[in-house]
């Protein structure tokens, strides 16, 4: 499993939704709104090998960020992107091709989680975490 | 005497036409023998025992995949109730000489599903028409074949009067034109020389995809045997497996 590709692809493909950047890394600096690909938790050897490897099963986290200048729009703006659906919705982007051009097997767009104020560089923002499955 | 542990990581998993090893995360299989009740008056106020009818059982978890015979959804679909299926295991990487466990049996049951947002996934049960016979790999599914050939000689015994000598055949992958065929024997001599082997069991020629279980009764005092198979069509290329074992009748 290509696992930097498959920051690159959800980075890339996070950009479909209108206004939204991509990073492939764990920023120092960002420039919201922005899509950041994150940790990942891996699982080996979900199948037996056949001579080259199982099946692995990974968890990414992807950390969304937006502004926090103006409160309330930065909320409105952070749960337009969490609908499950529309041109706003960032499952939905990620979704839209689930081998990421080709460097995984497939994916899901689980859950969100830790909705609130993140602080990158010191500076505060509305945010939260995505956890996306991928299987390659 | 200490263990040396096996993580079962590699192992293979053959039924049929189908390398299943790739799409499995669990394999389990059983032979038992019944436990029939002989105790009498006589017996001295202990339990008497005497061993019934052998059985082979096992069962297969995977995840879903379809398109051909060699994936695991048409391929169960196939051979589901059919009692002749050809099953091939193998705890480690399925090369040549590597134990295996193989037997012929009927596929029971299957059964595909999966809750929302997990990986479809299936389980599938047979139960044996044969015993549960431990041999060897006589040929590797991971060699390629595109002319006629033999394997590797292995010593894997006599087959007395009340035994049998079990096989397996796996074709798990066919190419090429003009009809590529491949007929599969198991041949027997009386030293690894092979100098003049005897065909033993000849499986039936295949063009396509297919799994074949064969024995032949005993005795025979040949110790060695080798998979030798005869190859014809325009560029063909085959992956088949290939494992026999002696067993009881």
């Amino acid at each position: 499993m290509d696992f930097a590709g498959i920051r690159a692809g959800l980075a890339t493909a996070a950009t479909n939704v209108s206004g939204l950047r991509g990073m492939a890394f764990l920023a120092d600096s960002i420039e919201p709104p922005v899509w950041v690909s994150g940790e990942v938790e891996i699982s080996y050897d979900r199948t037996f090998r056949g001579g080259s490897a199982g099946l692995v099963e990974a968890t990414f986290t992807g950390r969304l960020y937006v502004s926090r200048a103006d409160d309330r729009a930065g909320q409105a703006l952070l749960d337009g992107y969490l609908t499950p659906s529309g041109s706003s919705s960032i499952k939905a982007a990620l979704e839209t091709d689930v081998t990421l051009g080709g460097v995984c097997k497939t994916l899901w767009v689980e859950r969100v989680h830790g909705y609130g104020l993140w602080e990158v560089a010191g500076t505060p923002y509305m945010g939260c975490q995505f956890d996306v499955k991928v299987w390659g | 005497m200490s263990l040396t542990p096996t993580v079962l990581t590699d192992c293979r998993i053959y039924f049929e036409s189908a390398d299943l090893t790739g799409y499995s995360n669990k394999v389990e299989i059983s032979t038992s023998v019944e436990d029939l009740d002989r105790t009498t008056f006589a017996s001295g106020g202990f339990k008497e025992r005497v061993g019934g009818l052998n059985e082979a059982t096992g069962s297969i978890d995977g995840f879903w995949q379809a398109g051909d015979l060699g994936q695991p959804d048409d391929m169960w679909f196939a051979n589901l109730g059919s009692a002749s299926a050809a099953i091939t295991l193998v705890p480690t990487s399925g090369a040549a000489g590597q134990l295996a466990y193989l037997t012929q049996a009927m596929e029971t049951d299957y059964k595909p599903g999966a809750a929302v947002g997990k990986l479809l996934a299936w389980s599938a049960g047979f139960k044996g028409n044969w015993p549960l016979v431990r041999g060897q790999i006589m040929h590797p599914q991971g060699t390629p074949r595109t002319a006629t050939g033999v394997g590797t000689g292995y010593q894997l015994g006599a087959v007395s009067a009340t035994q049998r000598m079990y096989a397996c055949l796996h074709v798990l992958s066919v190419s090429g034109t003009s009809t590529p065929t491949i007929t599969v024997k198991l041949q027997s001599s009386v030293d690894n020389s092979f100098a003049s082997p005897t065909d033993r069991i000849t499986f039936a020629a295949d063009t396509a995809l297919d799994g074949q279980a064969l024995s032949l009764a005993g005795a025979v005092t040949d110790q060695w045997w080798r998979a030798a198979w005869t190859i014809s069509g325009t560029t063909p290329s085959f992956l088949f497996a290939v494992s026999a074992g002696i067993g009881n009748k």
